[in-house]
C-alpha cells in the first residue's frame, strides 16, 4: 500500500480434496509469468513514487512457485487492518502494479534427494543430447563430481 | 521415534533415493526425530547414512497439496531402469515442464565457491541454429506454454543475447527470463534496455546479501554496488527483477529479513524474493554437515522472525 502497508494475499486454503494437477501446473506457469515479469507501472507513475521515496508495497497473492514440493510461496503482511479503511480502487490499482512474491526453492542433491519428490519436479532443463531434465537430476553428481546426465 | 502411522497416504514415511558414493538406487526413509526430520538410508556397499530434511514448523506431513498427476503428454524416453534413470521426461513422471532451462553458455565471469554451472571457456557457446533447435524441442516436448530460463554458465556474456531472447519470444514463448550475476547490467548501462527491447521479461537476479562480507564470503568479490547499479538499469528500462539469494547458514541467513527489505524498498521493478537453500553438487569427500543446510520450515520461520511477515502465509506449490 502507498503507506508502505503490506497485505497478504495467500488465497490458497488446504483442503480434503485432490486437486487437480494439470490445473495447478497451468495457474503456476501463469502466476510465475505474470509476476516477475516488468510491472505495469507508467513510466511517470513509478518515477513519482521513486521521487517520493515510499516504500510502496503489497504482498502478493498465494504464490507460486515453480517447483515441486517444497517451495513456499507467500506474501507478506505486516499489521493488517491498521490505518484508514482500504480504498477499493486504490487497493485494486496496487494490486496489478505492487504485489510481491516471497518463494523458496530447496534443491536436492545426492544426500538429500527423495525420489517421490524429484517425479513431481516441473523445473527442467533442456539437455543438448536431447529430453528434459528435472533440474536436480541434470544437476546432481556424485561424492566425485560424477554426474548423472550432465556431460562433463 | 518414528512416527510411520502418521504419515498419510500422499505422504508415506518411504521414499527412494541414490547412494552419494556409487549412485545406486536404495530405499530411504523420512524419520522424525527430536530436532527435525532426517532421510534414512543404507547402501549395502557404503553403509548407512542420514540427512536432515526437515527442522521445525510446519510439520513436514502438512507441506503437500494432494494433486493428480499432470505428466507430460510426449515423452522423450520410456520406464526401463526407473527413476531417476530414465529421464526425457518419462511416463512416470508427474508434472508437466512448468519452465524449461537452456544452458546457453559454459562461460561465466565471476567465479564462485557455491556455483554448480561449469564456468570453463574451453566449450564453444552454442549456435543460433542449435539454440533456434532447443526451442523447437521445448516446443515439441511441452506443447509449447512453459515458460523460459536462459542460464549458464552467465547467459549475459554472449553478445547475441537479444537475439536468442528475441528468437525464443518469435517461437511463441510467452514469458523468458535470463539467469545472471547482474556484472554485465551494472556495466554496460543501455544493455538492459536491448534485452528489454528483444523482448525479455525478467531478469533472474542473484543476490545474496545486502553487504559486501556477504558477496565476499560466497563469491569472492564485492558485489554490493554492482547489485545495485544493475537494478537502478533495469528499473530505467522497465524490466522486472526477481532477487534470488543462495542460503548459506551462518553467511547470509541473518539477512532474509534485510534481503526482503531491500526488495521491497525497490518494488515495484523488483517483483520478489526467490530463496534458494545451498545444495550440495560437484566434488565432497565428506558428507555435508547437517548445520551446513537450512531447511525450508527454517527459512519461513526466519522469514516471520526477521521481517514480522507470518508463517502462515506460505503456501506448498500448486
Amino acid at each position: 500500500m502507498p503507506d508502505g502497508e503490506l497485505k497478504p494475499l495467500t488465497r490458497h486454503q488446504p483442503g480434503a480434496e485432490l486437486e487437480n494437477g494439470h490445473k495447478g501446473a497451468s495457474k503456476t506457469i501463469e502466476f510465475t509469468a505474470r509476476q516477475w515479469a516488468s510491472p505495469l507501472v507508467k513510466e511517470n507513475e513509478y518515477q513519482h513514487h521513486t521521487e517520493t521515496g515510499h516504500s510502496e508495497k503489497q504482498e502478493p497473492e498465494n504464490t507460486v512457485q515453480p517447483t515441486p514440493a517444497f517451495t513456499l510461496q507467500s506474501m507478506a503482511s505486516a499489521s493488517p487492518g491498521a490505518g484508514q479503511p482500504l480504498d477499493l480502487d486504490m487497493f485494486l490499482s496496487r494490486l496489478k502494479t505492487h504485489m510481491f512474491s516471497i518463494s523458496c526453492m530447496a534443491f536436492q542433491d545426492v544426500w538429500n534427494l527423495d525420489l517421490e519428490r524429484v517425479r513431481d519436479c516441473c523445473i527442467h532443463v533442456l539437455s543438448p543430447e536431447g529430453g528434459l531434465i528435472p533440474f536436480c537430476m541434470y544437476n546432481l553428481t556424485d561424492v566425485q563430481g560424477r554426474s548423472l546426465y550432465r556431460k562433463q | 521415534m518414528t512416527t510411520e502411522k502418521e504419515y498419510s497416504f500422499a505422504f508415506p514415511a518411504h521414499t527412494q533415493s541414490l547412494c552419494p558414493y556409487c549412485l545406486k538406487k536404495l530405499s530411504a526413509t523420512r524419520v522424525e526425530k527430536i530436532d527435525g526430520v532426517y532421510l534414512v538410508k543404507e547402501c549395502p556397499e557404503h553403509g548407512p547414512m542420514e540427512t536432515i530434511i526437515w527442522r521445525g514448523e510446519p510439520d513436514m506431513k502438512t507441506w503437500t497439496r494432494g494433486k493428480t498427476p499432470a505428466g507430460p503428454e510426449i515423452h522423450s524416453s520410456a520406464v526401463e531402469k526407473g527413476c531417476p534413470f530414465d529421464c526425457g521426461l518419462c511416463p512416470d513422471h508427474r508434472q508437466r515442464t512448468c519452465t524449461a532451462l537452456l544452458e546457453i553458455t559454459w562461460r561465466c565471469n565471476l567465479h564462485c565457491p557455491v556455483c554448480f554451472a561449469d564456468s570453463g571457456d574451453a566449450v564453444a557457446d552454442p549456435g543460433l541454429n542449435r539454440i533456434r533447435a532447443w526451442y523447437e524441442e521445448i516446443r515439441h516436448l511441452t506443447g509449447g506454454g512453459c515458460n523460459i530460463q536462459l542460464s549458464g554458465g552467465e547467459p549475459t556474456v554472449r553478445d547475441d543475447l537479444p537475439q536468442i531472447i528475441a528468437m525464443g519470444k518469435e517461437m511463441g514463448f510467452g514469458f523468458i527470463q535470463v539467469n545472471t550475476n547482474g556484472l554485465r547490467l551494472a556495466e554496460e548501462a543501455d544493455f538492459a534496455g536491448r534485452l528489454k527491447e528483444a523482448g525479455l521479461d525478467s531478469v533472474f537476479l542473484q543476490f545474496d546479501g545486502v553487504d559486501d562480507n556477504v558477496h565476499l564470503e560466497l563469491r569472492g568479490r564485492k558485489l554490493a554496488a554492482i547489485k545495485e547499479r544493475a537494478i537502478a538499469n533495469c528499473r530505467s528500462h522497465n524490466l522486472g527483477v526477481v532477487l534470488v539469494p543462495t542460503l548459506v547458514p551462518g553467511v547470509n541467513d541473518h539477512q532474509i529479513g534485510d534481503i526482503i527489505r531491500f526488495g521491497l524498498e525497490n518494488c515495484p521493478h523488483v517483483r520478489g524474493v526467490h530463496f534458494q537453500p545451498v545444495s550440495y553438487f560437484g566434488r565432497y569427500p565428506k558428507p555435508p554437515a547437517d548445520k551446513d543446510r537450512i531447511t525450508l520450515p527454517q527459512v519461513i520461520q526466519a522469514v516471520e522472525d526477521q521481517t514480522g511477515i507470518r508463517a502462515v502465509h506460505f503456501r506448498p506449490p500448486g
